[in-house]
């Protein structure tokens, strides 16, 4: 029979890395919490002629409460599903919070195995560890392990199986002060036998705790709810203090117990991690260093080097392509129509699209090595400090850095928001930056507006770097104004987090994220984009005329003109009051993309040259100025996202008032930003001042008094349910 | 207009390679993986996602 191993551990202490590693799969690392919230199971390789080991691994947690849905996806695979073994990984160099999760483990009453993982690292931190002396004081065996050079795992594995065969299992020791382990027993001793005896201390100290959803899950005789009760008042009488930080103290005071006769730092010194810190989350630096690398890693990626290879894809692929098919289509007799479809509305948009691939590929690229370096979770750390100051916390910003990706698993990493308020907010603006299907739209739009200012399509990387700047100043102000609502009134919430040592990043893991994250665009280019392109060209390209209906020479005739024209008229005075743009704005919810291939179809790009330059060159007769191009760029950058983040919001929101709240904040903040920025820059740049100009002001002065006014709420306390609560 | 055999077949093939990318949708969302219409710009792993996944399979 298969021996089922659990492996458990902080977040980035390295276990998906080793998980990777046992079993072979390709998993995703990222450096954040909260990436990985579903289990993931695999066969340990390579035990030919032994017994079967199945893993499972478990998302990144600190503790087993019950506060966020991590937690509790992996207390309930714990005490539910009964593993025979949990590997514990510890980050041997953060040894004192990992052994944190480590007590509750072993309190489950399932036999724990220590990694004590990234043990290179430890000479270099000028770190000793006495093993021998932990593991015997502990009480569990500990293996020395390195996942990303892969040494010691098959020992560990050994050890577990050795561990898990066992006939007899210690039950968990005494780690508390003699009051607390005497309320423990107190309850453990009149727990029903329905509980096991091994998991019979977890249940009472989560009793004495007042977990509740083991309240929920378990029914409790009276007389034990009662006696856990008793015992809990009694303790924090004494104490001064509630339970749940009397049993977290008393696992720190065991932890530093352990600690202190088993490691040896030298003091003094810091790592080269903590000098790296040093500059990079500096009270000054910091912010100037994230604003010039971001600007940097979009800026390469738009234009130079992304350009080039860009347009040498399009000459390649795209054009050559149309030719070919175009050719070949005309060879079998085919007719216009068919033709029209193909190359025109398939090839044109789609192809559009994927001009932008090596961009995007470029940009994945800078953005997993700075993730996989450990620099990106220290930009949360560097924000939280700026966010503070207007109403959120840099856990809000963990989403937004997030949604830079995209705004599904952006708006979903909102859920670890305890507070109501905030969470809503953050679900709100996550996707005011821009995701990567924004991208093109970006690339595109800045090539025109680079036109009209220099003469030339590609100079304008410059757009990219903004865009993602404007996006979090977007995020800011909406705070700034609705923290002043009632609603979303209230302090953030403290702000703490890990921050894993700086390494240099892994070409497998920074390849394979690449590599998934372009699977998933070409993928999404050859289905949904591929169905929105057949279903534009035949809007643009068919309606009545002539008393009839069929196809159109022009098509203002189009079927697409007529939808897109009873809209127009309200964007007039956003700068774009065409019904093209107003129609592929429009195609850009079922994938923003696709505002771009709706572009594409509607230009009838089909030259022979740079592909992307002829689609920028086709849609800039519908902008007329540099001005209302980006007011373009601006409105589809802040009003909602694509229908799959809008059903996603919708969940995440847990109410439907909210919800419509979200969506009409979105559509009518980004109407009144683009009004004011296009009449108020319109007016600056040399226009006549009329009635739009003047509304355009009114708008402004308006946006400034609500972000000037005083908060009326500036001290009020907000209690909130919890995130696991809300998110159900 | 649509005149040959070439146009006929061209045209059946693009319509039905589009009723199955709709009907592939339907499917994945019927199942629980819908909800995402393969994100660009995401790790291409749903586990981000997935918690919508672990709700509703409890």
């Amino acid at each position: 029979m298969a021996v089922k191993i659990a492996l458990a551990g902080n977040p980035n202490c390295g276990k998906t890395t080793m998980f990777n590693a046992l079993t072979g799969a390709n998993q995703y690392v990222g450096n954040w919490p909260g990436v990985t919230v579903e289990k993931k199971e695999g066969k340990v390789k390579s035990r030919k002629g032994k017994e079967e080991v199945i893993v499972t691994d478990l998302p990144g947690i600190y503790s087993l409460s019950p506060y966020t849905l991590e937690e509790v996806v992996s207390r309930d695979y714990l005490l539910n599903e009964d593993p025979d073994v949990i590997i514990d990984l510890v980050d041997a160099t953060n040894i004192e919070r990992n052994l944190y999760l480590t007590t509750q483990l072993i309190e489950t009453g399932i036999p724990v195995v220590i990694a004590l993982n990234m043990s290179d690292l430890l000479a270099k931190n000028n770190i000793k560890i006495d093993v021998k002396r932990l593991s015997m004081l502990i009480g569990c065996p500990i293996i020395e392990t390195s996942a990303l050079k892969g040494t010691g795992l098959n020992e560990v594995i050994d050890e577990a199986v050795k561990v898990a065969k066992k006939s007899e299992h210690k039950l968990p020791g005494e780690i508390f002060e003699e009051d607390i382990e005497k309320a423990v027993s107190d309850v453990q001793g009149m727990l029903p036998d329905s509980i096991s005896e091994n998991k019979k201390r977890w249940y009472a100290v989560k009793l004495l705790e007042r977990d509740s959803k083991v309240k929920e899950n378990k029914k409790f005789p009276h007389a034990v709810l009662n006696q856990a009760e008793t015992e809990a008042k009694e303790l924090e009488k004494v104490h001064d203090d509630d339970m749940e930080s009397i049993i977290t103290d008393g696992r720190y005071n065991y932890i530093q117990k352990l600690v202190a006769s088993t490691v040896k730092k030298a003091k003094g010194q810091l790592t080269v991690s903590d000098k790296i810190d040093r500059i990079v989350t500096n009270r000054i630096l910091g912010i100037p260093i994230f604003l010039i690398v971001m600007a940097v890693v979009y800026y390469i990626s738009v234009t130079t080097i992304g350009t080039i290879v860009t347009d040498w894809t399009n000459d390649v692929f795209v054009v050559a392509i149309q030719d070919a098919v175009s050719s070949g289509l005309g060879a079998i007799g085919a007719g216009d129509l068919v033709t029209g479809l193909v190359v025109d509305g398939i090839i044109g948009g789609v192809g559009a699209v994927l001009g932008f691939v090596p961009q995007m590929a470029i940009l994945f690229l800078f953005l997993s090595l700075l993730e996989d370096c450990g620099y990106m979770v220290r930009i949360a750390f560097v924000m939280d400090r700026i966010f503070r100051h207007f109403g959120l916390s840099g856990k809000s910003f963990i989403p937004l850095l997030i949604s830079s990706g995209c705004g599904i698993p952006g708006i979903m990493a909102s859920k670890t928001i305890e507070q109501d308020n905030d969470r809503r907010l953050t679900i709100m603006t996550a996707t005011f930056i821009p995701c990567g299907a924004k991208l093109p739209v970006i690339a595109l739009m800045g090539g025109v507006m680079a036109s009209y200012a220099t003469g030339s399509y590609v100079a304008g990387g410059f757009v990219a770097p903004l865009m993602y700047f404007i996006g979090i100043l977007a995020v800011l102000v909406s705070a700034i104004i609705l923290k002043k609502t009632k609603p979303f009134s209230g302090k953030p919430a403290p702000f703490v987090m890990e921050l894993p040592q700086y390494h240099i990043p892994s070409a497998k893991t920074v390849l394979m994220h690449v590599w998934e994250r372009l699977k998933g665009f070409i993928i999404k280019a050859g289905t949904i984009l591929f169905l929105a392109c057949v279903v534009m060209w035949f809007l643009g390209g068919f309606g009545f005329a002539d008393g009839g209906f069929g196809m159109v020479e022009d098509s203002n005739n189009s079927l697409l003109a007529v939808i897109g024209g009873v809209i127009a008229p309200l964007f007039a005075p956003l700068g774009f009051g065409e019904w093209q743009p107003v129609a592929a704005s429009l195609s850009g919810f079922t994938a923003k993309e696709a505002i771009v291939s709706t572009m594409g179809v509607l230009a009838n790009v089909a030259g022979d040259t740079e592909d992307a330059v002829n689609v920028a060159q086709g849609v800039a007769a519908w902008f007329p100025t540099t001005i209302a191009a980006f007011s373009f760029l601006l409105f589809n950058l802040l009003d909602s996202p694509c229908l799959a983040a809008i059903a996603t919001m919708a969940q995440q929101m847990q109410s439907r008032k909210w919800f419509w709240f979200a969506i009409a904040f979105q559509n009518i903040f980004a109407y009144l930003v683009c009004l004011s920025v296009y009449q108020i820059g319109s007016f600056v740049m040399g226009g006549a001042f009329g009635i739009g100009t003047a509304a355009g002001f009114i708008v402004a002065i308006i946006f400034l008094v609500l972000l000037f006014r005083p908060d009326p709420y500036k001290n009020q306390k907000v209690y909130t349910k919890t995130s696991v609560q809300a998110a159900r | 207009m649509i005149a040959g055999i070439a146009d006929i077949i061209i045209l059946a093939l693009v319509l039905g390679y589009c009723g199955y990318i709709i009907y592939r949708k339907h499917q994945d969302k019927k199942s629980g993986k819908g909800g995402c219409a393969g994100c660009s710009g995401c790790s291409g792993s749903c586990a981000g996602c997935s918690a919508s996944l672990y709700q509703k399979k409890k």
